[in-house]
């Protein structure tokens, strides 16, 4: 569980060594990638707790995720509709569902290993 | 937990490392795109340009005043010379350079106090150079014989534009609310601006508010920036 942290934190590193500024109009599309990366990591996390992780899955995922939110955020900007609204929900949700079987899981780890 | 999962892993969570930290630059950059102490600065700098415009003008209108003292004692006691200065005095009216009084209406002209809706174009809230220029023109259409916006005489040579925030007229920016002072007959021009589908009833469509008053006796001021010709010039030897 150690490497990815380090990675992220290597990667927050990384971006603050790099001069790239995002402009304020592409902010839409910034917060929806920035959930997909989020939801990805943890739907990752849970899926090797559940002993069920696949290099395959993980990536189609996040890449299929990214790719409808991207192009969700992009209709809203042609409409004038704050459609990556929906992205940004639907990513919330899954974030705290998969933070909830995180959490239990773990537990019920930590209960086998006391018994 | 594997070693490929824990690589799989580790690549989005980086990704994810370098979102989050180009983002955080991005969101204080934007905030901090003008610092306090740049905008105290322009403002200091600002307010002595205006300091300086004022003196500036206080100094053309004595200047001006000694011109026309030099004029008067040169034509004094002279029969033929007074028909003379009387033309010049309506040369001067006619040419906007001397405050003018009479009869006439004041309207004001405001934004919109409407709560712009979300997705609307603030633009149709406000007043625009085309909304002074189609005013005064009905203005002059109905007779008035001096117009001012907001302090500033209307010439034959004024220009009503658009200059960002504001409207630029002889030079001069002014913004929101315009008074525009007309003289001229009162009925007259009031009927015209309140013509069905007119001027006024356009401009209430979008919600700017108009204020229109008759006055008995109003003052439009003269046009106190500096007359230049630099390409015109008369033509001379009866051509």
């Amino acid at each position: 569980m150690l490497l990815p942290i380090i990675a992220l934190v290597l990667g927050v590193i990384l971006g603050q060594l790099t001069s790239i500024n995002i402009p304020p109009a592409l902010s839409p599309y910034m917060s929806v990638a920035l959930l997909a990366a989020l939801d990805s990591v943890l739907g990752g996390v849970r899926a090797t707790l559940e002993n069920k992780f696949d290099d395959l899955i993980f990536f189609s995922g996040l890449l299929s995720n990214a790719l409808l939110a991207g192009a969700l955020a992009f209709l809203g900007d042609q409409l004038g509709v704050n459609l990556y609204m929906a992205a940004i929900f639907a990513f919330g949700v899954r974030l705290f569902q998969n933070l909830a079987l995180i959490r239990r899981l773990l537990i019920d780890k930590w209960y086998r290993q006391r018994k | 937990m594997k070693n490929r999962t824990q690589i799989t892993l580790s690549i989005v969570a980086l990704f994810l490392g370098l979102l989050i930290a180009i983002q955080l630059r991005s969101a204080n950059e934007v905030y901090s795109a003008v610092p306090d102490l740049r905008v105290t600065e322009m403002r200091a700098v600002l307010m002595e340009t205006i300091t300086q415009n004022q003196l500036l003008t206080r100094e053309l209108e004595e200047t001006r005043d000694k011109l026309r003292q030099f004029e008067e004692t040169a034509m004094q006691g002279e029969g033929i010379l007074q028909l003379i200065k009387d033309e010049l005095r309506n040369a001067r009216m006619l040419a906007g350079l001397v405050d003018v009084q009479g009869e006439g209406l004041i309207i004001t002209l405001t934004d919109s106090q409407a709560a712009s809706l979300p997705g609307d174009n603030p633009n149709v809230y406000l007043v625009h150079d085309e909304d002074l220029l189609k005013l005064v023109n009905v203005l002059s259409a109905a007779g008035a014989e001096a117009i001012s916006v907001n302090d500033q005489r209307l010439l034959a040579t004024s220009e009503i534009h658009c200059a960002g925030p504001t409207i630029s007229i002889n030079n001069v920016r002014v913004g929101a609310p315009f008074v525009i002072k007309a003289i001229g007959n009162p009925e007259t021009m009031e009927s015209a601006l309140r013509m069905r589908d007119g001027i006024i009833d356009t401009l209430n469509f979008y919600g700017i508010g108009v204020q229109v008053k008759r006055e008995a006796n109003l003052v439009v001021p003269a046009y106190k920036r500096p007359l230049r010709f630099d390409y015109a010039r008369p033509v001379t030897g009866g051509q």
